[in-house]
């Protein structure tokens, strides 16, 4: 796992609608260091989906600059974005993106399948089902996980890169108290661990967390405030 | 109907194939040319990056068509030589009709120039960003029309091509001009051995020691020397391993060598010198486009590849070279064959 600073320097996102070009970011710049666990925070299409797509270079931006450790990842053709960002991104989507159909083991080892699996892949695809507690379910199906279980299923395939940066879009959304606040335990573990992670959410047991180092506000695309956790 | 010659028919397909996917991935260079902008992410700009992405993967297959079609050229030639009288080998067929060696000299330098644009864009593709996709959409401009100009001649020397016609063998034709010019026994057949011998060993040197540190103007003096020894090469083949090849020293036909009793010498031989120019040339055209700071690393590791690749088939061309040569000094007990 490298050390990363993400940087955005006055990034604008344009998106056809079909019927007119809609700015969803509007002209933001952060940097996000490792170690820091940084909470995207606002409501309903506020931008902070899009946000994290363009951190993760899933998305490219209408202008500006996405630099990771201060190459631009916004320049690079599309198998070498997808390349840098199976070997520098995790990415925990807001529905979670298992297959249904595949056992769990196999979900998790989903990314690599591209490069190829090889025997260490599989030894730490069940460490990290291990490290979260569903060890015992990597032979199931995902379809027959419970909500907690599914997402930390998806927690340990993002990690299995051994990314330096963790992007997590609503993962405490569907969730009871006990298993957020387990979940969230986990995250801010992975965030100890050196990593930068980024959660969006409009969640506030998570900006509640002292783990949570920074908390981005977003409104109408734009950043409305960026402060340490507690100084709002 | 020559058309219906199942070697001429693949012959045409395949430069259908080789024009119809250059000339496609001409008009994404148009495009690229007018409106290739990477700083602006619209979704118009990804749709054409993603087109460019596409191009590059038509001008790599449509060049592999464009060699193949230089092989069917020759194959096609040579079988239908036996449907023509007085032909012995393609050269007959190739002379029979005033198309046929400019449709022949058309394949050829399709075939190099698509094959070398071929290397172009596989730099291309090694590099992280989009630097090079100006250039190389001028570069798939220029060598898109000579794909259509090589399938026009040969479609031209197909329809010209008259079976009943009566035509020159190349012993007939070819034989008697080496022979007045003095190329059978000495002079000029022994200047151009001795001076393909020492290019083809200066170009896998060269190419070797290159390909441990590559730089610009090394590389391109590298792909320069190549350039000067394709000629040299063709002409000791002609003037020195075909003779070797039939064991006749009178006999100077290059075209003869893709027949059965020549072992088919010709497509290693020919297929040898083709690869190590394509390759050679590749790398001398990637250091003219390798300028910016940005794409140097990735240059250096691929001219190196292609130097070494162009080393090694110069390897295999000089071996090929050897065999009618070391097979006539064991048969003949060392005896020479130019008296």
């Amino acid at each position: 796992m490298p050390v990363a600073t993400i940087a955005m320097r006055e990034v604008t996102k344009k998106v056809w609608d079909g019927v007119s070009r809609r700015e969803v970011v509007h002209a933001t710049s952060l940097e996000i260091r490792s170690g820091e666990w940084v909470v995207l925070r606002g409501p309903s299409g506020s931008g902070k989906t899009t946000l994290l797509g363009l951190l993760g270079a899933m998305l490219r931006p209408t202008s500006g600059e996405v630099l990771f450790d201060g190459e631009a990842t916004s320049r690079l053709r599309d198998a070498h974005r997808a390349d840098m960002r199976r070997k520098t991104v995790g990415f925990v989507f807001q529905d979670l993106q298992l297959l249904e159909s595949m056992t769990v083991l196999d979900n998790v080892l989903l990314p690599l399948v591209p490069v190829g699996v090889r025997d260490p892949d599989r030894k730490r695809a069940s460490a990290l089902l291990e490290r979260f507690g569903v060890g015992a379910q990597a032979h199931k199906l995902a379809r027959q996980l419970s909500g907690g279980e599914r997402q930390r299923v998806a927690l340990a395939r993002a990690l299995l890169g051994d990314p330096a940066l963790l992007l997590l879009d609503e993962p405490t959304a569907h969730l009871d108290d006990e298993r957020a606040t387990q979940i969230l335990a986990e995250i801010g573990s992975i965030a100890k661990d050196g990593r930068a992670v980024v959660t969006a959410t409009h969640d506030p047991r998570v900006t509640d967390l002292e783990a949570v180092t920074r908390v981005v506000e977003m409104h109408d695309g734009r950043v409305v405030s960026d402060a340490p956790n507690g100084v709002r | 109907m020559q058309l219906l010659e199942p070697w001429v028919f693949l012959r045409l397909l395949a430069g259908i194939v080789a024009s119809a996917l250059l000339v496609r991935a001409s008009v994404t260079a148009i495009q690229v040319l007018r409106r290739f902008d990477v700083m602006r992410a619209t979704e118009g700009q990804l749709l054409l990056e993603r087109r460019v992405e596409l191009a590059g993967t038509f001008v790599r297959v449509g060049a592999a068509a464009q060699v193949v079609a230089l092989l069917l050229s020759a194959l096609s030639a040579d079988k239908l030589s036996r449907g023509i009288r007085g032909a012995m080998c393609a050269y007959g067929a190739f002379n029979s009709s005033p198309w046929g060696f400019r449709s022949l000299y058309a394949s050829v330098l399709a075939a190099l120039a698509a094959g070398t644009l071929a290397q172009l864009y596989t730099f291309d593709a090694r590099i992280k960003t989009m630097e090079l996709v100006r250039p190389l959409a001028w570069a798939t401009l220029l060598v898109a029309p000579l794909a259509l100009v090589d399938l026009a001649l040969q479609t031209a020397f197909v329809l010209d091509l008259d079976l009943s016609v009566v035509a020159s063998c190349c012993s007939v034709q070819l034989d008697p001009i080496a022979s007045a010019r003095g190329g059978t026994v000495g002079g000029p057949r022994v200047a151009a051995t001795a001076a393909a011998a020492i290019g083809v060993g200066v170009c896998i040197l060269l190419a070797w020691l290159v390909a441990r540190r590559p730089t610009r103007p090394k590389v391109a003096l590298a792909s320069a020397v190549a350039f000067a020894s394709l000629p040299l090469a063709i002409a000791a083949i002609v003037l020195e391993i075909a003779p070797y090849t039939f064991e006749v020293p009178q006999h100077h036909c290059p075209f003869c060598l893709l027949r059965a009793d020549a072992w088919g010498l010709g497509y290693p031989l020919f297929g040898a010198l083709l690869l190590a120019a394509v390759w050679s040339f590749g790398a001398g055209a990637s250091a003219l486009l390798a300028r910016k700071p940005q794409v140097a690393e990735a240059w250096q590791r691929f001219a190196a590849s292609r130097l070494r690749r162009g080393a090694l088939a110069w390897g295999a061309f000089a071996l090929l070279c050897l065999v009618p040569v070391v097979r006539y000094a064991l048969v003949s007990h060392g005896a020479s064959l130019f008296p």
